[in-house]
């Protein structure tokens, strides 16, 4: 969406904030009256780009807010007359319309309207790519290019995604409600993961030149504590928001000041922001105290609150460490999952140990094409001073890697051997 | 003997102009008045393109739901008509004047002749806020050639306790259980000529074995009521909402 420049920067600057922060809360409320994403989306943009044109000029409404619920409210009853509804539909849903704006919620009402939003976004029957991308579009309210760049892909593909995945939820009726008390636990872990990936994205790009992604981890956390605010008594969201805040005080010293990657043992441990880390280590203190099972979620931070509290990377507590990933492959394997078992193995007991474990993945044709498997060998090859060995391994590393920043690093590492 | 006749075109060549968009409406519909003047005409419906379509395993307990058709085809399923005739000779022709014949492909599958409950109980019917989907099988055949005759009963059983239940429900519309895929015919008409093949008309590893045509208020609903298909702890189950249109 382009909003015309205007001259009255205040303004501009009180809109902006606006957009960013009423957007999402308008789209959940205007599709829950219409029961159309679309014309919901289309009359909150059209309701700003309205402000956008009148306030500059004008002057600023008694209650900015307000006049936006009644601007969308006007658009999308417009809109449901120009989708040729038949006239009992049509006065029905205008009927819903109807309520004045004076006393308008703020982003903080309606939880259960932005609940239905984000359950519609994150709903199983879409694809993952199409649920992070209306996720960033509905619920972050970025808009179609922002999310494209995120992902580094042209924005007629995410736009054509991004329609594709809003004509399924229309044709296929994906319903606009917060999934019964029977299936919400289920639902909720989806969602939660649609989140992860976003920060995931964020934090190591799968492609392109940038491996820091500010934005989409920034964006993560935010849908992270808007998820914990909204689902207060479930334990999963509290250990996800201390996830990733325990990684995410890790940043400022991920990378060096040439851009380049910085790991986990070689990083300026003074540079992490510690205040975050307690953060994180006071909620993931809340989360396990709940009763009943602990989530995946809760793990991960476990140890991740490990790394973050050791003050060098030799004193990190590997055994524990090995132990929690173990405790996680035994919820569910996944390749990824062992491998950071065979390095934590590899720290507490040696590297000897390690690669044994990574031959048997190699046997049974685990990550085999994935380079992290092949650096993580490489690096204990290096460390036995199996020189030659090592070498090869880095140069496997370097041909199944995708992101510029991380092949970079390990073809630094084949040098410096 | 009753048939299905299942319509398979590549989604690529629909029409794209409002009025070639008429024209083929207008061809179905003839097609549907010579039919059902006939009376030997069935349930019949147009579906909602591929990219609509969630499937549907159960594993263990544990419901999969992903988005997506069951295969990636050239050719996707884009709707049917079922037709009592007194042959296949028949039936194939009755395939052969579907529009769809001349850019595409006309699948005739005879109906299986398995025990279903009785027709007359109570059938869905439309009422605001319902839509109609269409809930396909797909099982592996050899696995059903390979299962005991006591365990065929049992899962004849399962249907049947199935059937019944989303009747009493008011979400049965119409459904078939289908004969094999490779016994189908496969009927195509290029520049006026017919051809017509054996089946089954894709290779794949589970075959469409029949359907369900369900009447739910939403997917969750739909989505439900494929997860309760006997078949979908063996199989896989595609949900694909009908058009709403009359065909």
């Amino acid at each position: 969406m382009n909003y015309p420049h205007v001259v009255d920067t205040q303004t501009t600057v009180i809109l902006a904030e606006l957009v960013q922060r009423e957007r999402r809360a308008l789209v959940a409320t205007m599709a829950k009256r219409t029961q159309s994403l679309d014309i919901a989306e289309e009359a909150v943009d059209r309701a700003f780009e309205a402000a956008f044109g009148q306030w500059p000029t004008e002057g600023l409404p008694d209650n900015p807010r307000a006049w936006l619920y009644r601007a969308a409210a006007h658009k999308a009853t417009d809109a449901l007359r120009h989708h040729k509804m038949s006239e009992r539909v049509h006065e029905e849903l205008g009927r819903a319309m109807e309520p004045a704006w004076d006393d308008a919620p703020d982003s903080e009402s309606f939880p259960d309207d932005q609940l239905r939003l984000i359950f519609t976004c994150c709903h199983p029957a879409l694809s993952t790519d199409a649920q992070v991308a209306l996720a960033l579009r509905l619920l972050s309210g970025l808009s179609t290019e922002e999310v494209a760049r995120a992902f580094a892909v042209p924005e007629v593909t995410m736009a054509q995604r991004l329609v594709r995945a809003k004509n399924k939820i229309r044709a296929a009726k994906i319903p606009y409600e917060v999934p019964g008390q029977s299936e919400l636990g289920e639902r909720m872990v989806a969602v939660l993961d649609v989140v992860y990936a976003i920060f995931n994205e964020g934090y190591v790009a799968t492609g392109g030149a940038s491996l820091l992604r500010v934005d989409l981890a920034a964006e993560a956390l935010r849908l992270s504590q808007l998820l914990r605010a909204l689902l207060p008594e479930r334990r999963e969201p509290l250990s996800l928001l201390a996830l990733l805040l325990l990684i995410d005080a890790r940043r400022p010293a991920r990378v060096s000041a040439e851009g380049e990657l910085v790991l986990l043992a070689d990083q300026e441990r003074a540079l992490w922001d510690r205040a975050q880390v307690e953060r994180g280590k006071a909620l993931l203190e809340e989360s396990l105290k709940k009763p009943g099972e602990v989530d995946h979620y809760a793990i991960e931070a476990s140890i991740q609150a490990l790394h973050d509290e050791a003050s060098t990377y030799a004193e990190t507590d590997f055994i524990q460490i090995a132990a929690l990933y173990k405790l996680l492959r035994d919820r569910a394997d996944s390749p990824l999952v062992e491998l950071n078992e065979a390095v934590a193995i590899a720290m507490a007991s040696g590297p000897a140990h390690g690669l044994s474990r990574l031959r048997d993945m190699k046997k049974r044709g685990v990550l085999t094409e994935h380079h992290l498997l092949h650096a993580a060998e490489a690096d204990l090859l290096r460390r036995l001073g199996r020189t030659a060995d090592a070498k090869a391994a880095y140069q496997r590393a370097v041909g199944f890697a995708t992101n510029q920043v991380e092949r970079a690093f390990l073809e630094k590492q084949l040098r410096s051997l | 003997m009753k048939y299905v006749l299942l319509i398979h075109e590549s989604e690529s060549a629909r029409p794209t102009t409002k009025e070639a968009g008429a024209a083929v409406m207008d061809a179905y519909r003839a097609f549907s008045k010579e039919l059902f003047a006939t009376g030997r005409g069935g349930d019949a419906a147009p579906l909602e393109p591929v990219s609509t379509s969630t499937c549907v395993r159960v594993r263990d307990k544990k419901r999969a739901v992903s988005d997506g058709p069951f295969a990636e085809t050239k050719e996707q399923l884009g709707g049917y008509y079922s037709v009592d005739a007194k042959d296949e000779a028949e039936a194939i022709e009755w395939a052969a004047k579907i529009p769809g014949a001349k850019t595409g492909a006309i699948e005739v599958r005879r109906l299986a002749d398995m025990p279903m409950p009785s027709m007359d109980s109570k059938v869905g019917t439309a009422s605001t806020g319902t839509k109609d989907y269409i809930v396909l099988i797909y099982d592996r055949e050899e696995e059903w050639a390979k299962l005991s005759e006591a365990r065929r009963t049992e899962l004849f059983a399962a249907y049947g306790a199935f059937t019944t239940a989303i009747r009493n429900e008011g979400q049965f519309v119409a459904g078939e259980p289908l004969t094999t895929a490779k016994s189908a015919k496969i009927v195509r008409v290029r520049d006026g000529k017919r051809t017509v093949t054996d089946g089954p008309f894709a290779e794949t590893r589970e075959q469409l074995g029949g359907y369900y045509r369900v009447r739910a208020h939403n997917l969750d609903e739909a989505v439900a009521i494929a997860a309760k298909v006997p078949s979908a702890e063996i199989g896989t189950i595609e949900v694909r909402p009908i058009m709403d249109m009359a065909m």
